[in-house]
């Protein structure tokens, strides 16, 4: 058998999302997995969902970082631990001096970013952050701004909400008060989404404006979910976003629910320019149909993942796939084109969309946004 | 580019839906919606409207239309530097509930409009005209 282009090892593995990563990697014909890899110390719950999924892809699993990194069948590294983690792993894999492809967002704290994108560099190795920037609606979004029928560039919105979980349960009348720093982001019951999910409108305002950010302004909030407000994290967070150019962002991040949506959420763009404005949202155009089958229901929440964060455990507790409404685009193919861009690059020697530079700004501004929520008040990097 | 993306949720050439009487029956209608409980706690709202007129000035009438589904005006707003040609704003309210309206130019061959997201904290509500 003649070996496939990309041999891609894993770090970390199930209840990551590596799942997608890995199904992608898997499915697209130029790559193959060849192995699960962590650190040797992580939790022994963390070893047996690395090793589920190497078991599921029929590879080795490393339980020791140092090993795997030395295996000389390797031509690409996929790099998925935690956030609290991150910034060391990614440090030793881009050591290794293969093409990385990094979850999102980039790291935690600053110190992290700066080191990551100073990592990269010095190795010269291409990376890719995963993002929403393969989506059709956010490429249509740029070829409309690159054709130019808008003019020049005035404002962007872009919001990615998660229509997911059992919302309503927040306690009435919380009023959270943000945090400027967090030293955690892992959780069972929740994640940080302004964090995890704002991350991707974050990402696609600085990919339209393609400018330095000169101040970021923002408000977290509690308003879904008990079990964010019990870890006391956000499950909400809006930004505004001002370019040094003059380009005016906005960015909505947030769970909002199941039933809050007749798809996964909203999803899109809207670009204005000085000759006028399109939206691009990832469920237009659709169909909407009406019938006697039964209406979709969110069963008991998985007892390991209540949010419905990960493909494995949304599959086991059997979260439906909301039909009402039927985009012409099909979204389930949406993860796999950012792995196939990424993959494309490599094959063209160009550079990612969200390379290490974008990735690290966009992370940066996240971080920026915590500190504007608690402060109340604008913050300029 | 695949011209199914085009103009997005606006809608067909023929629906002029920002009129004098639009706003004041969409406003009453979603009231309606909200103090029925269908969405639960009114949370949030993304207020996205295409305007031929002052942005500003549009916005100042979004703004009012929001805050009577908030029951009072914002304590805070953030209001970012930018061209002339569009605007918008960042609104909280002493609940911690906010909002972003946005007024952005019409383009040729699209229609003034508005795409509204309501959220609420168990329910949403969502107008594109």
């Amino acid at each position: 058998m003649v070996s496939k282009t990309y041999r891609v090892l894993l770090i970390s593995g199930d209840r990551t999302h590596q799942e997608g990563y890995a199904a992608a990697f898997s499915n697209d014909p130029r790559s193959e997995i060849v192995g699960v890899a962590d650190e040797a110390d992580v939790s022994n719950q963390r070893h047996e969902w690395n090793r589920a999924m190497a078991a599921r892809y029929s590879v080795p699993y490393y339980d020791n970082l140092d090993e795997a990194l030395a295996q000389r069948d390797v031509d690409l590294i996929s790099v998925c631990p935690e956030i609290e983690r991150r910034g060391r792993v990614i440090l030793r894999c881009a050591g290794r001096g293969l093409p990385l492809f990094l979850d999102k967002p980039l790291a935690g704290t600053p110190e992290d970013i700066s080191d990551i994108q100073a990592a990269v560099n010095g190795a010269g190795v291409p990376a890719q952050m995963y993002s929403f920037t393969s989506t059709p609606w956010a490429r249509a979004a740029k070829e409309a701004l690159q054709s130019g029928d808008l003019g020049d560039l005035i404002a962007v919105h872009a919001e990615v909400m998660f229509a997911k979980g059992r919302a309503g349960t927040a306690p009435g009348g919380l009023n959270r008060s943000e945090h400027e720093f967090s030293d955690r982001f892992t959780f069972t019951e929740a994640k940080r989404e302004l964090f995890d999910l704002g991350i991707y409108p974050i990402v696609l305002c600085l990919w339209l404006a393609d400018s330095p950010v000169k101040q970021v302004t923002a408000h977290t909030a509690n308003y879904f979910f008990a079990e964010h407000a019990a870890a006391d994290i956000e499950d909400f967070g809006v930004l505004t976003i001002e370019f040094e150019n003059g380009v005016v962002g906005s960015a909505v991040g947030g769970r909002i629910g199941f039933y809050s949506h007749p798809k996964i959420g909203p999803h899109g763009i809207t670009v204005s320019g000085t000759g006028g404005t399109k939206t691009f949202s990832a469920w237009d155009p659709h169909i909407e149909v009406f019938s006697d089958e039964p209406r979709p229901l969110l069963p008991s929440p998985h007892p390991e993942d209540p949010m419905s964060m990960w493909r494995s455990t949304q599959v086991e507790s059997g979260v439906p796939r909301k039909m009402g409404w039927v985009a012409f685009e099909d979204e389930t193919g949406w993860g796999a084109d950012e792995m196939s861009s990424f993959l494309d690059s490599l094959d063209a020697d160009s550079s990612p969309d969200v390379g290490v530079g974008l990735a690290a700004s966009a992370t940066e501004v996240v971080l920026a946004a915590y500190q504007s929520a608690a402060r109340g008040r604008p913050v300029t990097l | 580019m695949s011209d199914r993306f085009r103009a997005g949720t606006l809608g067909p050439l023929f629906i002029m839906t920002t009129d004098s009487s639009h706003i004041p029956s969409l406003s009453a209608t979603i009231a309606g919606a909200i103090e029925a409980d269908r969405i639960g706690r009114l949370v949030f709202v993304r207020w996205m409207e295409h305007v031929e007129s002052d942005p500003g000035v549009s916005l100042e009438l979004a703004m009012e239309t929001v805050s009577d589904w908030f029951g009072q005006p914002p304590e805070s707003t953030h209001t970012p530097e930018g061209s002339a040609l569009q605007a918008s704003v960042l609104a909280r309210w002493p609940g911690g509930e906010t909002a972003l309206l946005i007024t952005v130019p019409v383009s040729f061959m699209v229609p003034p409009g508005l795409d509204l997201a309501v959220i609420g904290a168990k329910g949403a509500i969502y107008h594109s005209v």
